[in-house]
């Protein structure tokens, strides 16, 4: 094994500098709150969409929780974390870091700060409320601060704000179809014809949709609150004669599944059997002529 | 007076990894990480991908694995997070390298086709995670590790928390379609072997015809039957929205929830319609009677007319038998 000399280790090396934050700054905001220069060993910055010049923007005590928030030249608030002072094992590695995990608005991770339980309880000593702090006074050297671009689509946010990422899945139901077309042909000015990987959606509703509303609000499943219809498809219709044979053939409905049931038609002009339909829904055949039944006087 | 560089320090000292975890003195041959001398790595760092669950405060990464054979020399990186650590990270080194050689390099997916049966679009398929690594004097380090050797140690040599960028979940990288299956016609029939029957498998409940995976680039979205799209551009807002006869308007033809779907087998269904569902058509119903809709529709026999009902046969016998009705010997009336 060669003989070296070795050089002060990447930490202890930094221990007397501002780092992770800029040598100029001075740490100290309008109200005299003073930020030790020692309270982070290290950090990774990387808010997407940040811009130039992150700093320590606010830190907010209350009731054991430190909140520590980042900004830069757009936000004063780009990343956030929460830290339990009295809980501060659960950030704490096997090799005695403590690692703050920053996230943004959409619980995206932004960023880490490394430091110990020392360290970082001396935020407590700031007391309750905010503190805040601006760029000149507690911006970061830039080698910590690496914003992820925001280009592209980061995600797709739902009405209750949860947040989808990586492959998403589209998936069409209860009678809307997704299909997808290899390719779409648009022209404009400039381009004869451009190709679109493209998601066409159909909203074409769901013929037996009484059979699935049945199922899907069905609180019992091995009760079937939908039974499968008889349908009547066609009336099949006998005709036997005097001699006594007899003839059939089938009426089926029409275009809207319609039958009529008629008691005449254009050969007997003069026919007495009549077919109606009362109020209360029946379908009632008689014929007409009078009647012999008496009645008692 | 000239400095060190950035280099040329982290040979003399642990970084990147953490203080104490490597670098002890040993004598002899290498064999723990423990002992891994500072000239062997200067710097490394690493991007955790979109799929990546990393837990920053508890989860480490580390070099786990260290071997030569003849003049090549890996270096494999691992981490204690869940899945990620069967996705290692991978550096190859010949003996003859520079000193300070960098490489990139992206660990395996779990969608590459070698980890699952699953066949994922290559355009889907995301790095776990990535890394560069710096090596330091080849010729030091080749004389440290003798031919052969292979050391592999877990959380050992752990590497700074601060030379990795975590981007789970921070971009949409593609979108897949499905459809849920359409509600599906069953026989009246009780027994199992009256049902009908389609030409392919239909899912269990919950599950999805897959249409697309991976859909990358820029995607656009096409308002197809009843469906409109339009954009709020103040708040970044694609709105889909459906009324009857909007977008391509109303359909002639049922819409398949995959490209190859058809009817049930013609022999399984008593209607002769290709009806994706297997219902009837509007045409194959008795929806009404004389105006009248089911689901019940009573008939009556009136004066001179009796309904004889036969359910046994589903057959309904209307006599007209003129029964108590004042008959003459000889009538020019027709009954029916």
């Amino acid at each position: 094994m060669p003989s070296q000399i070795r050089h002060p280790e990447w930490r202890s090396s930094l221990d007397d500098t501002s780092y992770p934050f800029s040598p100029v700054v001075s740490l100290k905001n309008s109200a005299g709150m003073v930020i030790p220069s020692g309270v982070f060993i290290d950090a990774h910055l990387y808010p997407i969409g940040g811009d130039c010049g992150t700093y320590l923007s606010k830190v907010v005590v209350s009731s054991g929780i430190i909140t520590l928030h980042i900004g830069d030249d757009g936000s004063e608030s780009v990343a956030t974390t929460e830290i339990a002072i009295n809980a501060l094992d659960q950030y704490t590695s096997t090799s005695g870091d403590t690692v703050i995990q920053l996230k943004d608005a959409y619980q995206r991770p932004a960023g880490v700060f490394i430091s110990t339980p020392l360290r970082i309880s001396i935020f407590a000593g700031f007391g309750s409320g905010e503190h805040t702090f601006t760029k000149d006074q507690t911006e970061f050297v830039a080698t910590v601060c690496m914003p992820t671009p925001a280009i592209g689509v980061r995600g797709v946010i739902l009405p209750d704000g949860s947040t989808l990422t990586g492959d998403v899945w589209l998936v069409g139901g209860s009678g809307v179809i997704l299909s997808y077309l290899d390719t779409e042909v648009i022209g404009n000015c400039d381009v004869l014809s451009v190709e679109y990987p493209t998601i066409r959606i159909d909203a074409v509703g769901d013929p037996l949709f009484l059979r699935r509303l049945c199922e899907v609000e069905n609180p019992n499943p091995d009760e079937d609150l939908f039974l499968t219809p008889k349908f009547i498809r066609a009336i099949n219709v006998v005709n036997t004669s005097e001699e006594g044979s007899s003839n059939s053939w089938e009426a089926v409905p029409d275009a809207h599944g319609r039958i009529f049931v008629q008691g005449n038609d254009s050969l007997a002009a003069k026919a007495s059997l009549r077919v109606r339909t009362t109020s209360e829904g029946t379908l009632e055949l008689s014929v007409a002529g009078s009647s012999n039944y008496q009645v008692d006087a | 007076m000239p400095r060190p560089g950035w280099y040329n320090d982290n040979i003399n000292r642990s970084f990147p990894f953490l203080v104490g975890k490597v670098g002890n003195a040993y004598s002899g041959t290498l064999t723990s990480l423990k002992n891994l001398p500072d000239y062997f790595i200067v710097d490394c760092g690493f991007t955790f991908g979109d799929d990546v669950e990393f837990e920053a405060a508890t989860d480490s990464f580390y070099l786990s694995r260290l071997s030569r054979s003849g003049g090549v020399i890996e270096f494999v990186f691992k981490s204690d997070a869940s899945e990620l650590s069967k996705y290692p990270i991978r550096f190859t080194r010949t003996i003859f390298d520079m000193e300070y050689s960098v490489e990139y390099v992206d660990s395996d997916s779990p969608d590459s086709p070698e980890s699952t049966s699953e066949s994922i679009p290559e355009t889907c398929r995301q790095p776990f995670w990535s890394g560069y690594l710096v090596t330091g004097d080849m010729s030091l380090i080749a004389d440290a590790l003798i031919d052969g050797m292979t050391i592999e140690e877990d959380g050992v040599a752990i590497v700074e928390p601060s030379l990795v960028q975590n981007l789970s979940g921070t971009q949409l990288s593609s979108l897949s379609l499905a459809n849920d299956d359409r509600t599906r016609a069953t026989s009246p029939c009780i027994p199992e072997e009256d049902q009908y029957e389609w030409p392919f498998a239909i899912l269990p409940e919950g599950e999805s015809y897959e249409i697309k995976r991976c859909i990358t680039g820029d995607v656009r979205f096409k308002p197809g039957y009843n469906v409109s799209i339009s954009v709020d551009q103040n708040t970044n807002t694609i709105l889909f929205g459906v009324g009857v006869g909007t977008g391509e308007g109303t359909p002639c033809e049922e819409v398949k929830v995959f490209p190859t779907e058809v009817g049930p087998l013609a022999a399984s269904t008593p209607f002769s319609n290709s009806l994706l569902e297997g219902g009837p058509l509007c045409n194959e119903l008795v929806r009404s009677i004389n105006g009248m809709g089911g689901p019940l529709v009573q008939i009556q026999g009136g004066q001179g007319v009796i309904i004889i009902p036969d359910p046994g046969e589903n057959k309904i016998i209307i006599d007209v038998n003129l029964n108590n009705m004042d008959l003459c010997a000889f009538s020019t009336y027709s009954i029916g």
